[in-house]
């Protein structure tokens, strides 16, 4: 298999507390409305507690990306050397249609540039040998990077409850379940 | 985006369209975003990095580094080189270069024609410390001292050179303090009682724990950072128990969660020290070495204390309590960590001390991966340079029998007058009953009393007995809405301090990053300002410098760095050894407990602090290895003496 970074999301370590997307945000300063990474409460019916157990989640960086196969004028290109998935955003018209196919919602309009933008995976901060924003600001180390042809534990879950399973794009976020205490109420 | 939605469908381009005319602006002028493609990687040279440290009351105190371009604050992130930081902020931290570039900030001094009205008006500096001076003069005249001006503080900017608050105060004469703490202080009461000193282990040592009970603290939402050390002790095979009347975030984390009726975790903690007495379970050799009165507690248990009584106040059944209890006793080593929700109750104090008796019988008490852990004021030793001024020759003050104030220093016998103390946690009332004279005008800073006091009704009704009110602050909150005059404060960026946690035993040096944008003052600068238009006014009114450099005053916090000045009267070494013991009104507050004498000399690193993030390495090794400490059992505990039995419920 080639390299693939991707976002290891660790539920069972994530508290909620919104650290990555604030950091993504800090470091881009995307104009108002626009949001690269989010954090998502779990439904109930997902887990039995709200608001207790979560997902942080961005771009996927797609083995066969929507957005790279459906954009007109080639904004999009998948890196050979990890296979992030790159916006060009100066090559971008606008159309909204990457906007559209995503089924995780991963590419966003920006109302200032008239374009779309999503999370680049920090591949500047990669080609430096950094850690990408959000991986860095973890507390808890639940949002971890890692590369998909070397990842060898056997208890990440590509489409957990909750999350699109889209086969055919071959999303490369890899997530850990969130667990439940044993309960002593009054 | 709403965090409910929860949809992972296709999103944001209806939205986005909707938000094109709204948002054509940036909030925040002077941040721009980023391009998301650069197209060549990123270089950290492009950038002047600066050290900062969150100002905020929190567990964390966390190391920032903050990139700077063409002036402009651009992004920060967390100090990797903090192992307690590691790399990472929280929500809040990220969000203060917003903060530092809001367009919403108090920019100029300004002066409210009519309390809550709204109607604002820019004035200068001048003309703002002008009507300032002359309404203290004018109380000073009416009622031959200065106990007419108030003063409440607390904790909205730890940086310790903000203590030039206080500083500023007493230069102006005696005046009337808002003092004790609305935080912790029965458990201060308590740990200290206990165990000579309130001195909890590292949080990083926590990954050693063999079990770990979080009672009554939440880190997932308050100490994140601490969080990494629970998941890392359970991951090396720790259990986590998690003990809260509400469900929270960190329960969701441990193992097991208890959820008791609220207040009655001293009897949870005395029938878990039942059971472990009745199985035999008790570490004997513990305390018959360190402890005082563990046969008098141990007749206390039996003859008042059952795990079925424990069961019944607490709504945990008693097999519950009952494998709990062994668990903990026979993990070695096992830690407590108590949080501040459960001393605020009567009994406060008790619960406190039933939960040391916990620890300490079971022999986890100094030990590494153990420990009743509560807090700790050991780095917190600087000189307070800037909190230590003489009022002016011929000040009236306070005369007989004044409580001590949390930041008064003078020996009792060295003046007749002292400042005049009143209950930080009844700002209102106290402003109400106040007479001869009366609270006249308040100096509020560092502190939003109408967003954190409860009864507001009575708080207006108090505010408007008052003929001035003036707010130091960066933004227009409540309390800023009750006043005439505010006066535009400094963000952590555009000013030099140093901040140290009560809970790790980092040190974070904060340099100025960025100038004070729009007319904005650190409260240095403010003291200094205000001591020029005093004695321009009034020659001798004011003994503050009127001219200070803000990082010289810091490196008088340091060491030895303040024996030049005029303002060291006690003699440094005296001095710093009292405002260790005394330093903080979470620490003395309206605490009466006898003072235990520290071994320790000073936990300040000596090198200049310009130098970045580093450890108080004197305290992380000292610590440990040679002082007697709620870390060391090295003196008796005293955790089973009598006032445990005050917990009968």
């Amino acid at each position: 298999m080639k390299k693939q970074y991707a976002f290891r999301v660790d539920a069972e370590k994530c508290i909620g507390c919104f650290t990555c997307a604030m950091a993504c945000k800090s470091y881009y300063q995307q104009v108002e409305g626009v949001i690269w990474r989010q954090v998502y409460p779990l439904k109930e019916e997902i887990y039995p507690h709200r608001e207790r157990a979560f997902f942080s989640l961005a771009c996927n960086h797609c083995e066969d990306p929507a957005c790279l196969n459906v954009c007109p004028v080639v904004a999009y290109t998948k890196r050979e050397e990890d296979g992030v998935v790159v916006h060009h955003q100066e090559k971008c018209i606008g159309c909204g249609n990457c906007i559209r196919s995503c089924p995780y919602g991963a590419p966003k309009y920006n109302p200032v540039e008239k374009r779309a933008e999503k999370c680049s995976f920090c591949h500047e901060r990669l080609d430096a040998g950094l850690e990408p924003a959000c991986i860095m600001s973890c507390p808890t180390e639940a949002l971890q990077l890692v590369d998909l042809a070397k990842l060898n534990e056997t208890n990440e879950v590509q489409f957990p409850a909750g999350y699109p399973k889209m086969e055919k794009l071959n999303p490369s976020t890899r997530f850990i379940l969130p667990q439940a205490p044993k309960m002593v109420r009054r | 985006m709403t965090r409910k939605g929860n949809s992972l469908s296709r999103r944001g381009f209806l939205r986005g369209t909707a938000l094109a005319g709204a948002a054509a602006m940036l909030p925040c002028g002077l941040l721009v975003p980023n391009s998301a493609e650069a197209a060549e990687a990123f270089n950290p040279g492009d950038f002047t990095t600066f050290r900062n440290a969150c100002p905020r009351n929190c567990y964390d105190t966390c190391s920032i580094k903050t990139y700077v371009k063409d002036g402009v604050v651009q992004f920060i992130e967390g100090a990797q080189e903090s192992t307690f930081t590691k790399g990472g902020l929280c929500v809040k931290g990220y969000s203060y270069p917003r903060k530092l570039y809001s367009p919403n900030r108090v920019k100029y001094p300004m002066v409210q024609d009519g309390r809550r009205s709204g109607k604002w008006r820019r004035v200068s500096w001048d003309e703002a410390m002008d009507r300032i001076a002359k309404k203290i003069l004018e109380l000073k005249e009416r009622d031959d001292n200065l106990l007419g001006l108030g003063l409440t503080k607390y904790s909205g900017n730890f940086g310790i050179t903000n203590y030039v608050v206080e500083g500023m105060m007493s230069s102006l004469g005696y005046t009337t303090r808002f003092v004790g703490t609305p935080c912790w202080p029965a458990g201060i009461d308590a740990q200290n009682y206990d165990m000579g000193n309130m001195w909890c282990n590292d949080p990083e040592d926590m990954v050693k724990a063999k079990y770990i009970i979080v009672w009554g603290a939440n880190p997932a939402w308050c100490s994140v950072h601490t969080m990494k050390y629970i998941m890392e002790a359970k991951r090396r095979g720790a259990k986590v128990v998690v003990i809260d009347p509400v469900f929270t975030q960190t329960a969701a984390k441990g193992d097991v969660f208890w959820q008791p009726e609220t207040s009655s975790d001293g009897a949870l903690a005395l029938g878990m020290a039942r059971h472990i007495l009745d199985k035999g379970m008790v570490d004997r050799e513990f305390v018959n070495t360190y402890a005082i009165g563990f046969d008098e507690f141990e007749d206390y248990l039996r003859n008042n204390v059952t795990v079925e009584w424990a069961a019944e106040k607490s709504g945990i059944p008693a097999e519950q309590i009952r494998e709990v209890a062994e668990e903990f006793a026979s993990a070695d080593p096992a830690t407590i960590w108590i949080g501040y929700g459960l001393q605020r109750h009567v009994n406060g104090g008790a619960t406190v001390r039933s939960i040391d008796a916990l620890v300490a019988m079971t022999g986890n008490v100094g030990r590494e991966g153990g420990g009743a852990r509560y807090g700790h004021l050991q780095t917190w030793g600087f000189n307070y340079h800037a909190m230590i001024q003489s009022p002016p020759e011929g000040s009236k003050g306070f005369v007989g029998g004044a409580a001590k104030g949390e930041f008064d220093f003078t020996e009792a016998d060295e003046a007749s007058y002292s400042n005049r103390t009143v209950n930080i946690n009844k700002t209102a009332q106290e402003i109400l009953d106040s007479a001869d004279p009366a609270i006249s005008m308040l100096w509020v800073s560092c502190k939003n009393p109408f967003a954190q006091d409860f009864d507001r009704p009575k708080l207006e009704k108090a505010f408007d007995k008052l003929e001035m009110v003036v707010s130091v602050e960066q933004f227009f909150t409540e309390t800023v809405a009750n006043s005439d005059i505010v006066l535009p404060v400094t963000t952590l960026f555009e000013e030099w301090t140093v901040n140290v946690s009560y809970w790790h035993y980092w040190l974070g040096i904060n340099e100025q990053a960025v100038k004070p944008l729009h007319e904005s003052k650190s409260n240095l600068e403010i003291a200094a300002l205000l001591s020029k238009k005093m004695n321009e006014l009034s020659p001798g009114s004011c003994t503050f410098p009127q001219e200070v450099d803000t990082r010289e005053w810091l490196g008088k916090e340091f060491n030895k760095a303040s024996t030049t000045t005029s303002a060291s009267a006690t003699g440094p070494t005296s001095r710093t050894d009292r405002s260790r013991r005394s330093w903080h009104p979470r620490q003395r507050g309206m605490t009466t407990s006898s003072e235990r004498p520290r071994a320790s000399t000073n936990s300040s690193p000596s090198s200049a602090p310009r130098t970045g993030t580093r450890p108080c390495r004197n305290t992380r090794k000292g610590a440990r290895a040679t002082t007697p400490s709620a870390c060391s059992p090295r003196t008796p505990s005293s955790a089973f003496t009598r006032s445990s039995s005050i917990w009968t419920g």
